[in-house]
């Protein structure tokens, strides 16, 4: 042989080991899955029955204690149900009461075919037909609490909720405005202003004294003493009297007019507290239509219902009253209710995920 | 080993099957032929750090292979990154979560496109440059004269060649990865309202060493494969400048068709 | 024993046979100029002597070793005796002419860059090149070119070298320049040459021995002055040829 047919037909050899190096690489690894090959795991084919498969397809992975033991294999439709062929590693143990489901890879779709051992004999893997559990539809589901919440926005709990926040809120305001009209004793007592406080005292006194002064003259006309005509003529203190506590009483719903006091600050439209409030149920209002978690809502139902209470103590007047006149202590707590509410629904916009998904849904809806 | 090589056969063939099976045959002991002087060529590498005169023509090829490459390279792997951030970071839009626009680009970059491009780039430069300058070598008689002169043209021009892509396209596969980054960042701030410094986060959270290493095997991959592939059809051109034009062809092709190939059995075989 | 023996040799591309049964042989220090048509096969036969092409039949000996199916190590011998310059000069672009002169003694040899630095400047001067040793082959001339191919050729003192057309394109001046300095090496260094040529006026200067290739066969070896009187048909139509080509 030539010098030059030796170099030729190495290089032939060598041409043909590489494209046999390349041939087994194409194999392995477009073909095959290599790890199956090097590790030499022996597989068998077993068959499970279902009669919906939800959208389990053919190379979908089987999972067994948490790793994968193989692929479904084929789905097979027969006149009744489904017969699903999976090709699994032959140390998969199966027992009698075994579990065998479709499950949901992820929220955005797959599916893979879970495996439970169970109780009770090993069943023999080749010659058993299984038989697996009807999977639940997970976006169906989805749906379906999309759904409710829907229901809830549109009519049923959540409009509830919110109408009891418009009686809760029309309850206040009606007490405001009863304020306002100066509806005696509340007026007066409703005010945090020392001075007031003195004035009520003098005035209380002062009705006292014109009581104190109406009853001797009952008691005079009871005695007998006088005349009526004498009693309204002869001292005109009754009288004076009378004027000045009226002219004090008009004092009182001016001072809560002018915004001063809790009742007046509830009552004035540019104070912070009402608009605190305003904002916070407008706030809820936006959340409620854009959300889905139970326990806000109930959260928020509790708020309601410690406001409708805070409502009605201030229209029965029971102990609240004097704290109203004392300090302003009311005010503070109706705030911090105001800001736990926003609190709480800012806690509630930080929860991202559920609230994409949720929003995701409900683009989807 | 020999460079120059007559034809295979000094008779035409007889039968239309003949000349297949010459084709099949010659196509196999192409091969092997690139093979073997891939083989030397490495079997040079410590020569051609050793020698003087190599380390200067190592040099000058780095110097082609790296630098000369470039602004090529710079402006592919930019668009590749605005590209890719461009059409993930819209993909992500539509869910709300632009954030993890740098993470998307810095792992297709770095495992797959930053290699890609560079490799795009370098047989399009480099490697067409050394079929296009091997060959006309060859129809000159230049590698014969060298093999005469007891010079082996491997050692004297492919290792020098090959050893430059093998050391520069992992480099420049890592710059690519780089400037595609930020060519991605650049898009995710003017068009997508991502911050610069939420996309590097988001980029740098994913980066795993493993990815760059993979990364890098393939850079240096391809590197090789390019070399060779360049090196082989220039020592074959035959027939003069028609024969170097079709080498610079055919080393272009080869090249990317193999890059694509091992591109993906490379990952295939460290991602299983 | 001769140096050089060509025997029977058949070469033939794609069906077609270049060389045609080829023999003739070569005493060591001869001079033999290979004349004759274009396309006959005077390059093949040179490069058969290296194993840049190996035979499809017959066989190329080169003092007593079969050049197509000897060992590598046996051929690396054979080349590293032998000169060759190329038609082109096939010098390396990206180096001067000194450089390239230079080549295969920094390659190949352990000769300091002293000693390497005096054969190239007395090879370049032979070739009357002293003046563009530091120029690039690009900015020189095709005749030039040649001439530094042939100083690469002669420096690393070979005893044999081929010369593939060494006179064609250059000037008269510069071809009896080349021609006297084929001669003189052999003369003084006993190198054998084989020398292809169309220059027939230069063949018969310097050549011990002219042989013409007609259709790949050798149809007329012979002496210069026989050469001129011969009767071979081939042979005085090449003259005839070669004389109206001169006039």
């Amino acid at each position: 042989m030539s010098a030059k047919k030796k170099d030729v037909f190495s290089e032939f050899i060598v041409g043909l080991f590489m494209i046999a190096v390349l041939g087994l690489l194409v194999y392995f690894t477009i073909v095959i899955s290599g790890v199956d090959v090097l590790q030499g795991r022996q597989k068998v084919v077993a068959r499970v029955l279902f009669t919906d498969v939800g959208g389990l397809k053919d190379h979908d992975n089987v999972m067994y204690r948490g790793t994968k033991v193989g692929t479904v294999e084929r789905v097979n439709l027969s006149p009744t149900n489904l017969v699903v062929e999976m090709e699994i590693n032959k140390d998969v143990v199966l027992r009698e009461s075994c579990r065998i489901a479709v499950c949901n890879l992820s929220m955005l779709g797959g599916n893979y075919l879970l495996l439970e051992e169970g109780e009770g004999e090993i069943l023999p893997l080749e010659t058993t037909l299984f038989t697996g559990e009807t999977p639940t539809d997970w976006m169906q589901d989805v749906s379906k609490i999309a759904k409710d919440i829907r229901n809830l926005t549109s009519g049923g709990e959540l409009k509830g909720i919110v109408t009891n926040i418009e009686v809760a809120s029309g309850k206040v305001l009606a007490i405001a405005d009863r304020v306002e009209r100066g509806e005696g004793t509340l007026g007066k007592l409703l005010s945090s202003d020392d001075s007031l406080y003195v004035e009520v005292a003098d005035t209380v006194t002062e009705v006292k004294g014109t009581f104190a002064n109406a009853n001797k003259i009952v008691e005079r006309v009871e005695k007998g003493e006088g005349t009526v005509g004498k009693l309204l003529s002869s001292d005109d203190t009754v009288y004076r009297d009378l004027q000045r506590t009226l002219a004090s009483a008009g004092d009182i719903a001016d001072k809560i007019n002018r915004g001063e006091g809790v009742l007046g600050r509830l009552v004035s439209k540019d104070d912070p507290l009402g608009k605190e409030l305003d904002d916070a149920v407008a706030a809820f209002r936006k959340a409620c239509e854009s959300v889905d978690a139970k326990d806000v809502i109930a959260s928020a139902e509790k708020l309601l219902a410690n406001l409708n209470d805070v409502a009605e103590k201030l229209k029965t007047g029971d102990g609240t009253l004097g704290k109203l006149i004392n300090e302003t202590e009311l005010y503070d707590e109706i705030q911090g209710l105001a800001k736990d509410v926003r609190q709480t629904l800012d806690n509630f916009r930080d929860t991202t995920p559920i609230s994409t998904f949720g929003s995701l849904i409900m683009g989807g809806l | 080993m020999t460079v120059v090589r007559e034809p295979l056969w000094d008779d035409a063939p007889r039968t239309k099957m003949q000349g297949v099976v010459r084709h099949l045959a010659s196509f196999v002991s192409t091969l092997g032929f690139a093979a073997h002087l891939l083989t030397e060529s490495v079997a040079f590498f410590p020569s051609v750090l050793c020698r003087r005169q190599s380390r200067a023509e190592l040099v000058n090829q780095l110097y082609i292979t790296g630098i000369r490459t470039l602004p090529v390279v710079t402006v592919v792997s930019l668009f590749t990154g605005m590209i890719l951030a461009l059409q993930v970071g819209l993909e992500l839009r539509r869910f709300n979560q632009e954030i993890y626009l740098g993470a998307a680009v810095m792992i297709s970059l770095i495992r797959e496109m930053g290699p890609f491009s560079c490799g795009m780039c370098l047989a399009a430069c480099v490697g067409s440059s050394i079929a296009a300058e091997l060959g006309t070598m060859k129809v000159n008689d230049e590698v014969a004269a060298l093999e005469i002169m007891s010079i082996s043209p491997v050692r004297f021009l492919a290792s020098p060649r090959i050893l430059a892509l093998v050391l520069m396209a992992p480099l420049l596969g890592f710059f690519c990865c780089v400037v595609g980054t930020m060519g991605g960042g650049i898009v995710g701030v003017t068009q997508l309202g991502v911050y610069f410094e939420q996309y590097m986060a988001s980029a740098l959270s994913v980066a795993e060493t493993k990815d760059l290493f993979v990364g890098l095997l393939k850079s240096l991959m391809f590197g090789v494969i390019i070399g060779t592939v360049a090196v082989e059809e220039g020592f074959s051109t035959a027939l003069g400048a028609t024969g170097v034009g079709r080498s610079t062809q055919r080393s272009v092709i080869v090249s990317f068709l193999l890059i694509l190939m091992f591109g993906y059995m490379i990952t295939r075989v460290c991602y299983q | 024993m001769s140096l050089i023996a060509f025997e029977n040799v058949v070469k033939k591309f794609n069906g077609f046979p270049v060389l045609d049964g080829l023999s003739f042989s070569m005493e060591k220090g001869e001079v033999m100029a290979l004349v004759g048509p274009s396309g006959t096969g005077k390059s093949v036969t040179l490069k058969h002597l290296v194993r840049l092409l190996t035979p499809t039949s017959g066989r190329v000996v080169v003092d007593g070793v079969d050049v197509a199916s000897c060992s590598d190590r046996e051929l690396e011998k054979i080349r590293s005796r032998v000169g060759y310059l190329f038609q082109g000069g096939a010098l390396l672009a990206w180096m001067t002419v000194a450089e390239n002169v230079a080549l295969p003694l920094r390659e190949c040899t352990n000769l300091s860059q002293h000693e390497i630095d005096e054969k190239v400047a007395a090879a370049l001067a032979a070739v009357e090149l002293t003046a563009a040793a530091e120029k690039y082959p690009a900015e020189i001339s095709g005749g030039m070119q040649k001439r530094a191919g042939l100083a690469r050729a002669i420096v690393r003192e070979s005893d044999i070298v081929l010369y593939d057309e060494p006179t064609s394109g250059l000037d008269p001046v510069t071809s009896v320049t080349i021609n006297t300095l084929i001669r003189k090496l052999n003369r003084t260094l006993g190198i054998t040459s084989l020398v292809v040529t169309h220059d027939l006026s230069g063949a018969l200067a310097i050549a011990d021995r002219i042989l013409l290739i007609k259709n790949g066969k050798a149809v007329e070896c012979s002496t210069p002055a026989e050469f001129v009187k011969s009767t071979n048909p081939d042979a005085r139509e090449f003259l005839a040829a070669m004389k109206g080509e001169t006039i």
